[in-house]
């Protein structure tokens, strides 16, 4: 039995930086270096839907749809922002899980895994 | 004295890519121009569009305790390319005959993919497991 998947990938500009605000600067600048800082990403999302080819129009999800919901729950209200305003754990693992959570309502069983890129060098996914 | 047992042989997955780039049109050829339009929405053309197109697969097998590779990579590139060839510099609704009837989105085209390559790798104990294809760079689709 085959299985399919479709991954889509769009791109987040928001800011955050990695903080307790229990700790002291010290003691957050001794844990996050330079993450401390207030800074921001291109951060990349890769959205997975399973499913199988519409006999009708030959999409495992109607493109169309995905971008209202990806506009609608994540670019609209994220965009541009601070996500430590939303947030309380704005971190990139804090932030894969909390978005997840968020496509979960409006895509339901059909959301396979998010993965979250936040450069090059580092992505975090959930839940696989 | 005991037979010496014989050596554990790892087994191994390997991915390779092939690019090719290809014309496609969401038209499902059962339905009307306007049922076409109303169902596709902005995603309807009259002419289509295009992709570069990147095909992925991985082939898992025993690493051979001779030459330490699971499989020549020339035989799979071989393979790649032609199972992809017919669709590089192609438009797929019209050149390729799997598509006259089905709608060549990457989801169909992956399935096809996955299918075709599947029965052509013919190399012993060396099985497709999944097929990655991308449609630039934003979207993909993995069949396994």
């Amino acid at each position: 039995m085959t299985s399919l998947t479709i991954t889509k990938r769009f791109v987040l500009h928001a800011l955050h930086n990695l903080n307790n605000p229990q700790w002291s600067n010290e003691k957050n600048t001794a844990m996050f270096g330079k993450c401390f800082r207030l800074h921001g990403h291109d951060f990349k999302f890769d959205i997975s839907i399973k499913g199988s080819p519409d006999p009708t129009t030959g999409f495992a999800y109607p493109p169309e749809k995905l971008e209202e919901i990806i506009n609608k729950y994540i670019l609209g209200p994220y965009c541009g922002k601070n996500l430590n305003e939303y947030f309380s754990n704005p971190s990139g693992e804090g932030l894969v899980v909390e978005f997840y959570k968020i496509l979960k309502e409006p895509l339901g069983d059909s959301i396979a895994n998010l993965s979250l890129q936040e450069t090059l060098k580092n992505s975090f996914s959930y839940p696989i | 004295m005991s037979e010496t047992p014989p050596l554990q042989t790892p087994t191994v997955t390997i991915a390779r890519k092939v690019h090719f780039s290809s014309g496609h049109r969401y038209f499902n050829p059962q339905l009307s121009d306007d049922q076409n339009k109303k169902l596709f929405g902005k995603h309807y053309s009259t002419h289509g569009h295009g992709h570069n197109f990147t095909l992925e697969g991985f082939f898992k097998g025993p690493v051979d305790p001779e030459s330490g590779i699971v499989v020549n990579l020339s035989e799979i590139d071989e393979l790649l390319k032609k199972v992809s060839d017919p669709f590089d510099h192609h438009f797929i609704n019209t050149d390729v005959p799997y598509f006259k009837k089905i709608i060549p989105t990457t989801e169909n085209i992956a399935s096809y993919f996955f299918g075709v390559l599947k029965k052509e790798m013919s190399h012993p104990g060396v099985e497709l497991v999944k097929i990655r294809l991308y449609e630039g760079d934003s979207f993909w689709v993995d069949v396994e």
